[in-house]
């Protein structure tokens, strides 16, 4: 079995093996069986918290605080581990006590360490890689980490390596040529979301907590020191992970600690830290970029303002503002505005964005849109815009495009700047879909036009109106705008325009700025548009593996494409309804279809047949006559199959589409004496009373499919009039053709 | 009326709302019993092993520190709910996995060659496919359970898949059969 090409067979195969109605479930009852944990539940409260024990070693507390989430993670879970030890662990004796590891830690003044993440780091060789200095009491005074993400190559994609240095931190990223400089002066309440989750003291009282209930965690220490280490598991049920310490015998120091993440199967590795080493000296040229290149661009927020001041301004407004100044900056070419308002970031940036993606330079901005915020963070917001764009020909039109600004904590004040990560024309869909939706401006009227494009317009009627569009092509391949073929598509970011005999025969819109009248657009579900356009429409499923499929309504010239996760709009095809009828015509079965005389053998007889195929909606009947004579007028019998079909994908075989057949029911007729008499000698199907001209139902008499059976078949459709179909000659086999017949049956 | 986010619920659960704790119950009994159908191999067995789960959550359910991994939390309870079972059973041997579940419960002996394919699969995979076949979950759904993205679930949906029509070849079971 070809599980690519019979996915959806396959599929329902396995469901029908393991799958069952959705088993309801009863609170009613599931309360009176567990009656107990109810009251359990109910007598907990919040709880009192206990006293703190001593306080964890500076050093740690100060990683923590670092820009550098990764390492501080790690110091995390150093610390969640020697505390839960301590707390938990009172009763035992072993020769080894992680006491000795906490008061071993007081005495670190430079680390060494090594952090590898679960994402893919493990596997790809991502790291990184941190060198801590502090003075005598424990303080961190310099920091340098280097973090390698993705491949990492020879330019330094990937790379990121940064210094902290009382209170300064710089980022240089070898793959962009730039050095970042910070000025880190409210730490603290930059990572006070961080803290508030990872806070020693937080974790402590949690621990606390935690050890009263004896269930949570499980201490295991082997101080046998097989393989030159003492190890330490410490299994925590409730948060379902479970970490592992390699701690040096003689310097009681952990030298490796890996934490299992048991939320999945197996306890995947979630991180490992490898302490790499203590106390040795480390280069103070480490802690600084005195070699770096020399063209490297720096970018110094420490001591440059950046942004602009949010005042009395709402988030929203203020997000607005600096992005509204940034275009309008752009348009003025007041790079170093720009640049102040984008965190250092070149003044080019807006321009060559404009200039690479639409080929165009900017002009005008026309509105600004409601900002909305990205994911979970709401110190970043979306902003959409509006802005007029013109091309080399002076031809101008509107574009939407999305920006982002966010607040930025690392200077004084209240500043917001904008950010260039996410400037975008094309986006993720649900964005585009949400927050460009709100710019909808053109109406789509079925049969006539896309906002101010209509149907019928010539390619040059398009050109003059959008200017130079991103490509001519089809099916895969580009155009030269002086050799264009008969058909073509002229590609636009937000529509693309389907040109056949010169003129525009179909509109793809790709973007959401266009509706129907009564507000249907992008984004919206299958159901809005059956309520809008009715059920007169066909489903088509280009392959399984196709994240979408279509809804057709060939009479008003629309298809709708559906992402198949939630059946939203993803685009939508506005064409001539004729053209669309056409083109449904040479690609649908849909009507009725009939062989010429065939002569075929079967059973080792000679026989002369004709078949009339016809599909309606979703019913089949297919009629097969037997002729005595080879020009097909004397009837010998004829077998009448009715049933439903659906068409659910192109066919394993080259050329063919699938067709499924579900039987409703099969009759036989016996239209002379001869084979009356013949069929009722042979008891045919197990009767011996055969009459001429008298129609038996013979569904679900033995070797006959039964009522509700599903047949397999395949067929093909060429020139829009000829249908051919597998080459299997018995109705009611179950697997499907893999060839095709030679002769077709002619569209009536 | 709108349907409460499954964060809200899972708040008000953990603040004490029992009420809220069952809303959470009727929306992942059908995946908890999937899960556990992975380990036990029988409808019945499993709605019990789900229930077991959700009495095991609710008296844990005030110290889950991460309010956005409940249903890997609750799946992880879950599976090992089920271990549980399997232990319990096997010194009472009554074990049975996927591919050993009652003929009278499902005939067709297709499908019990299916279950067995299901049955040679690496753990990981065999909860994947009974997650998406048993209850037809969507992927949406099984990326929020299992904690691993979209595609990554097509990626390994489609390998557990192969793997098990190349069981069903090598087991000479003939496609026409299928």
């Amino acid at each position: 079995m070809n599980v690519d090409k019979n996915n959806k067979n396959f599929d329902e195969l396995i469901e029908k093996a393991i799958g069952r109605d959705r088993p309801k479930f009863d609170f009613d009852k599931w309360k009176q069986r567990y009656e107990k944990e109810i009251d359990i539940f109910k007598s907990q409260t919040t709880g009192g918290k206990a006293p703190l024990s001593a306080e964890p070693p500076n050093i740690w507390r100060i990683i923590m605080n670092s820009r550098i989430t990764k390492l501080a993670t790690a110091a995390v879970l150093i610390l969640a581990v020697v505390l839960g030890v301590t707390l938990i662990d009172r009763s035992g004796t072993p020769a080894y006590a992680v006491d000795q590891t906490i008061a071993a830690n007081q005495t670190i003044r430079t680390l060494h360490v090594r952090v590898t993440d679960n994402e893919n780091g493990i596997e790809n060789n991502e790291y990184t890689e941190a060198w801590i200095k502090c003075d005598a009491t424990g303080r961190m005074t310099n920091l340098r980490v280097n973090i390698y993400e993705g491949l990492v190559d020879e330019g330094g994609e990937g790379q990121y390596h940064a210094v902290w240095n009382n209170g300064v931190d710089k980022i240089w990223k070898p793959s962009e040529n730039k050095l970042f400089i910070y000025r880190v002066n409210n730490t603290e309440a930059r990572m006070n979301d961080f803290a508030k989750k990872y806070d020693p003291k937080f974790m402590q009282h949690k621990l606390y907590d935690a050890s009263q209930n004896k269930e949570q965690f499980n201490v295991t220490i082997d101080d046998s020191e097989h393989e030159g280490f003492i190890y330490v598991e410490v299994l925590d049920r409730d948060n379902q992970s479970r970490l592992e310490l390699l701690v040096d015998p003689e310097t009681k120091l952990v030298t490796q600690l890996d934490e299992y993440d048991l939320t999945k199967q197996g306890g995947e590795l979630k991180i490992r830290v490898e302490f790499l080493a203590y106390n040795q000296p480390i280069d103070p040229e480490l802690f600084e970029f005195n070699d770096i290149p020399e063209d490297t661009l720096v970018i110094d927020k420490a001591h440059t303002l950046v942004g602009i001041k949010k005042e009395a301004m709402s988030d929203h407004e203020v997000a607005v503002e600096v992005v509204r100044q940034c275009l309008e900056a752009t348009i003025a070419h007041d790079y170093d505005k720009v640049s102040r308002l984008m965190e250092g970031e070149p003044g080019e940036t807006i321009e060559n964005f404009i200039e690479e993606e639409l080929g165009t330079r900017l002009v005008r901005v026309v509105s600004m849109g409601q900002p909305r915020p990205f994911k979970t963070w709401q110190h970043i917001l979306y902003v959409p815009c509006e802005i007029e764009v013109e091309n080399g020909a002076g031809t101008r039109w509107t574009v939407n495009i999305i920006t982002m600004a966010r607040s930025i904590d690392y200077q004084s004040g209240d500043r917001w700047v904008m950010i260039d990560e996410q400037l975008q024309v094309d986006g993720p869909d649900h964005i585009v879909n949400e927050i460009l939706g709100s710019f909808a401006r053109g109406i789509i009227v079925p049969d006539v036009c896309v906002g101010d494009y209509l149907l019928g317009m010539s390619k040059d009627d398009v050109l003059a109106r959008r200017g130079e569009p991103k490509s001519f092509g089809y099916e895969g391949e580009g155009f030269a705008p002086n050799n264009l073929p008969n058909t073509y598509y002229i590609e636009y970011h937000d529509l693309w325009f389907f040109m056949q005999d010169g003129s525009v025969t179909g509109i793809l819109i790709k973007k959401p700025f266009y509706q129907f009248a009564n507000g249907l657009k992008m984004g919206d579900s299958m159901e809005n548009i059956i309520q809008t356009f009715g059920h007169d429409f066909v489903v088509i499923i280009e392959s399984e593996s196709d994240p979408s499929f279509i809804l057709t309504y060939k009479d008003r010239g629309l298809s709708f494409w559906l992402n198949k996760e939630n059946n939203a709009i993803n685009g939508i095809e506005v064409y001539s309804s004729g053209f669309l009828k056409n083109l449904y015509r040479q690609v649908s079965i849909g009507g009725t279809w009939q062989d010429s005389c065939q002569q075929v053998v079967q059973d080792g007889e000679v026989k002369h047949q004709k078949t009339t195929f016809n599909y309606l909606g979703d019913t089949v009947k297919i009629e097969r006559i037997d002729y005595q004579d080879n020009n097909c007028s004397i009837k010998s019998s004829s077998l009448v199959f009715t049933g439903t079909f659906t068409v659910p994908r192109m066919s394993t075989t080259p050329g063919a589409r699938d067709i499924d057949y579900t039987v409703k029911s099969i009759t036989v007729t016996f239209h002379t004496m001869d084979v009356v008499n013949k069929a009722n000698r042979m008891k045919y199907l197990g009767y011996s009373d055969w009459q001429v001209n008298v129609t038996r139902d013979i569904t679900g008499a033995p070797g006959i499919s039964s009522k509700g059976d599903k047949l397999y078949e395949i067929f093909r459709i060429e020139n829009s009039n000829k249908l051919y179909i597998g080459s299997n000659e018995a109705i009611g086999s179950s697997s499907r053709p893999t060839s095709l017949r030679r002769f077709y049956a002619m569209r009536q | 009326m709108p349907e409460r986010s499954e964060i809200n619920l899972i708040e008000a659960a953990a603040g004490g709302d029992i009420e809220s704790f069952g809303e959470l119950c009727r929306r992942y009994y059908a995946v908890m019993a999937a899960i556990a159908y992975t380990v036990l191999g029988d409808h019945q067995l499993a709605e019990d092993a789900a229930q077991e789960s959700f009495a095991r959550a609710l008296v844990r359910i005030k110290s889950l520190n991460d309010r956005a991994k409940f249903v890997p939390w609750l799946a992880a309870i879950c599976r090992n709910v089920a271990k549980d079972m399997i232990a319990a059973m096997a010194k009472q041997n009554s074990t049975k996995n996927i591919s050993q579940v009652d003929k009278a419960e499902n005939p067709d002996e297709n499908y019990r060659v299916i279950r067995q394919a299901i049955e040679q699969l690496p753990e990981t995979a065999k909860e994947l496919v009974v997650l998406r076949y048993y209850d037809g979950l969507s992927y949406e759904q099984i990326s929020s359970v299992l904690g691993i993205s979209k595609a990554s679930i097509n990626g390994r949906l489609t390998r557990a898949k192969r793997k098990m029509a190349a069981y069903l070849r090598k087991n000479s079971i003939p496609e026409n059969r299928l």
